[in-house]
């Protein structure tokens, strides 16, 4: 529990190091001047004696007490009389004269104690309690006890805690380098009144293990774990078979520019920018339906908001039978399934999220609306900006339509169908009734993209020719083009990314507050 | 166009007599001063079925006013245009003749140009593609009779989406989905299509015009009655009045929530009715017909009509079934 705190590798922290050492010793001096005053409380003999303290480290010892804990959040009224086990944090204490208030926190939920001098309770207790650092694991037994007036700032505000018993599991360092009230404190724009102390990004990251304690990154997270199971039962419930992709790979699958490269024994490998060619070999290999996740690598240079150099691909590859928009309604119900999932199971997480960072709520139709290339090209020249028949859209063009859509049909996820064969990939199967068009679409949520797919060329000798009009180097995807020499059913598929979906569902402004360890250009620490 | 002193004589830099052409994103409203120039032999040659309106709309005048002083000069005066008119329709039927014996080919051109402006306005003044939003505890029943009764002039075709606000629909509204999809219109009538969005909003039913929201079901079918020319028009008959105010009477039963609210004007429904069978004395279904089921259909109070109205309901409930 201990945190990195101590990393001493710039002047910076070691100038922080001798600061904190100073202190340590300011306090040990105050503490030695204390001691004196102190004793002579300890000498009337302490009727809490061997009711609180500090637990010897917890090592699995077979002689250790059985204790059943209670939950914070299952604390009511109905438990009211009853004594209870309860670990958890201290996220707050507050000495009073003889009394001593502490929150205990257990991820969201957060309950009073009170720590009061009584028979059973001794002065020295309540000091023990009062001292405490915060972010420390403590145990506590408690009477659980009816207030007359809502504790404040609690989740649990009809009971507080009377406690009995108060032990340190795992104590935390005195000083924190972020504290939670601040990292957690609501973002409401134009709010002049209230405290405006932030804690800044990079700061949480280096601190990623405090940061993510707050109740909003817990909802993050477990909304993000919610994506990931929805995405896999609902496929898994399509007859979809979740692969495994080798994220070594010996060439680059796509562009090539943007792959790492990493040594491989005598020579380099590269780091898998996307399972694409595995995804379509397994289709060769007649499993009609595969869906894949895993980490995905991209050493693209960019420092956006929505850019990392790894994040955690969701992904799919269907075979279809005449029409590549059996795949694409299926990935677009798949959305529909996992929208209304988060919608109905994780309404709790979303709105925990919403009181931290104000969002409106994200909104989807049943089914997916589809709109044609040329409808969006339309929608946008009559808000007065243009764009080419062949033309890709910019991100602020797609951000524009975005904003259009919604206006018009209520929706903050979308497909776009029908893009320009001139933007895609040279794969990209071209539309058998206009040359111009291909049969691929994307995939938009509160107007960014998520998802980019396409029908894929399954015909080894057209793919050449597309690969040469694009002016690729044939041997060099001559293993792609090979996985279709022995015949390939026809197929498309997609892959998002599950960083970016939960940004954009929860309307967040920094892909970053949802990948729990990011990576980007600048940072592959902690 | 001379100076009086010498001077360099300017062409004129701006052009004014070439077309403008006007926006289509607003609701195009007939012309007013049309109705005036109705004497000019020229106006009344391209727009025959004008005259018509002339003559209901003097008539109407004259009723509503009679106790008006100056009436018999009035009346004299009435007179005398109906004569010239009259006077004016034997020319127009001669020189019609005239054309059809002396020139075939421009006799068969006639009928086209007569049909033209009867069909073409009705594609071109409605948008291809409209987006309805609908609340689903006060479905748009109208959607489904105007889908039956237009279906050889305009062909609805609706495709309905669930909006997220929405977490599960009725059976009432799943039935009215089915048959609003499932509806075929006859080929080669111009289709417009309908997106059809259930969500949870405010008033009973809304589209977006343009960038402006137009709410009410009512409105919808107004919308619908002055872009095209179908029986649901009605801005042109004598009791256009009527009609409109029959109309806000249908969009605020929707609203009502007291019985003793809904039977007033339910009253005034059926006053409109009377023995006629249909409401507004037409002799097919139109507007408040569709806006009059619709509201009642969605309030669920077909069992407080009176045995009249009742006949009426179940008529346009079988226009529904057919």
């Amino acid at each position: 529990m201990v945190e990195e705190v101590e990393k001493t590798e710039s002047k910076k922290a070691a100038k922080k190091e001798a600061k904190k050492a100073e202190k340590a010793a300011k306090k040990a001096e105050h503490k030695a001047a204390d001691g004196p005053s102190a004793a002579p409380a300890r000498d009337e003999a302490d009727v809490s004696e061997g009711r609180y303290g500090t637990l010897p480290l917890i090592r699995s010892d077979p002689s250790a007490p059985k204790r059943a804990f209670t939950a914070a959040k299952d604390l009511s009224k109905a438990l009211t009389g009853q004594q209870v086990w309860i670990r958890g944090r201290l996220h707050t204490s507050r000495a009073k004269g003889k009394q001593c208030f502490i929150v205990l926190r257990q991820r969201e939920f957060s309950v009073q104690v009170l720590v009061n001098v009584s028979e059973a309770v001794s002065k020295a207790m309540v000091k023990f309690a009062s001292n405490i650092s915060k972010e420390s694991i403590i145990d506590v037994q408690a009477k659980v006890a009816q207030v007359p007036s809502s504790v404040a700032g609690c989740s649990q505000s009809e009971v507080e805690l009377v406690a009995s018993e108060v032990w340190v599991v795992s104590a935390a360092f005195p000083q924190l380098p972020l504290q939670i009230e601040d990292a957690s404190r609501p973002e409401k724009p134009g709010d002049e009144d209230s405290l405006n102390i932030r804690v800044n990004q990079d700061t949480r990251l280096d601190n990623r293990v405090l940061d993510l304690r707050t109740s909003t990154n817990q909802a993050v997270f477990r909304l993000e774990a919610g994506v990931c199971k929805l995405f896999r039962d609902t496929l898994a419930s399509r007859g979809f078979v979740e692969i495994h992709t080798p994220k070594i790979i010996p060439a680059a699958s796509e562009g090539g520019a943007n792959v790492f490269t990493v040594s491989y024994f005598k020579g380099s490998a590269y780091l898998a920018q996307s399972p694409q060619l595995y995804k379509q070999m397994a289709i060769a290999a007649d499993f009609e339906k595969v869906f894949t996740v895993g980490a995905v690598f991209r050493a693209e240079d960019s420092n956006t908001h929505r850019h990392l150099t790894e994040f955690t691909g969701l992904d799919l590859e269907m075979a279809f039978q005449y029409h590549y928009h059996e795949v694409m309604l299926t990935i677009g119900d798949l959305f529909t399934e996992i929208f209304k999932g988060l919608r109905d199971q994780y309404s709790r997480e979303i709105s925990l999220v919403g009181q931290q960072y104000p969002a409106e709520a994200f909104t989807f139709l049943e089914p997916p609306l589809v709109l044609q290339f040329p409808e969006a090209r339309t929608m946008l020249k009559e808000a007065g900006v243009e764009v080419g028949a062949e033309d890709d859209l910019s991100t602020p063009v797609e951000k524009l339509l975005g904003r259009l859509v919604k206006a018009k049909f209520h929706t903050d996820f979308y497909i776009l169908d029908k893009y320009p064969l001139a933007v895609r990939p040279f794969y990209t199967m071209p539309d058998p009734q206009d040359p111009k068009t291909s049969n691929s679409y994307d995939m938009f949520m509160r107007g960014e993209e998520i998802l980019s797919g396409a029908q894929r060329i399954h015909d080894p000798q057209f793919l050449t020719e597309r690969a040469k009009h694009h002016g690729i180097d044939i041997p060099k995807i001559a293993a792609y083009i090979d996985a279709f020499k022995y015949g390939c059913p026809p197929h498309a598929g997609g892959g998002i990314g599950l960083e970016r979906v939960v940004m954009l569902y929860l309307g967040l402004d920094n892909v970053r507050k949802t990948s729990m360890f990011p990576r980007d250009p600048k940072r592959v620490t902690p | 166009m001379k100076a009086p002193i010498k001077m360099y004589h300017l062409k004129p830099v701006v052009v004014h007599d070439f077309a403008v052409e006007v926006p289509k994103c607003m609701y195009r409203l007939e012309s007013i001063h049309k109705l005036k120039k109705v004497d000019d032999p020229k106006l009344s040659v391209s727009s025959p079925e004008k005259k018509l309106d002339i003559f209901d709309q003097v008539k109407q005048f004259l009723k509503n006013c009679q106790d008006v002083p100056g009436m018999a000069e009035l009346e004299a005066k009435q007179c005398e245009i109906l004569e010239q008119l009259a006077a004016l329709k034997q020319q127009i039927s001669t020189l019609k003749k005239d054309l059809l014996i002396q020139n075939e080919p421009a006799s068969k051109r006639t009928p086209t140009v007569a049909v033209c402006p009867r069909v073409v306005p009705n594609i071109k003044a409605l948008p291809e593609s409209l987006v309805i939003t609908a609340n689903p505890s006060s479905p748009p029943y109208a959607l489904q009779l105007v889908q039956r009764l237009l279906q050889n002039e305009i062909g609805l075709v609706i495709v309905s989406y669930v909006h997220s606000s929405v977490v599960s629909l009725s059976d009432a509204v799943k039935s009215l989905k089915e048959s609003l999809s499932s509806f075929q219109p006859p080929s080669g009538v111009p289709v417009v299509n309908v997106k059809l969005i259930w969500k949870n909003i405010g008033s009973n039913s809304e589209f977006l015009l343009s960038q402006t929201v137009v709410s009410g079901e009512v409105n919808f079918l107004r919308f619908l009655s002055r872009l095209t020319k179908t029986t649901l028009t009605y801005e042109n008959d004598s009791n256009a009045l009527e009609v409109d105010s029959l109309l806000d009477q249908c969009y605020l039963l929707v609203r009502t929530k007291t019985k003793v609210e809904r039977s007033g004007i339910i009253q005034s429904l059926s006053k409109a009715l009377a023995k006629a069978s249909w409401i507004a004395g037409s002799n097919q279904a139109g507007i408040v017909d569709v806006a009059a089921f619709s509201a009642i259909r969605q309030c669920g109070i077909s069992n407080e009509l009176n045995p009249n109205l009742t006949k009426w309901y179940q008529k346009c409930a079988s226009l529904i079934a057919s």
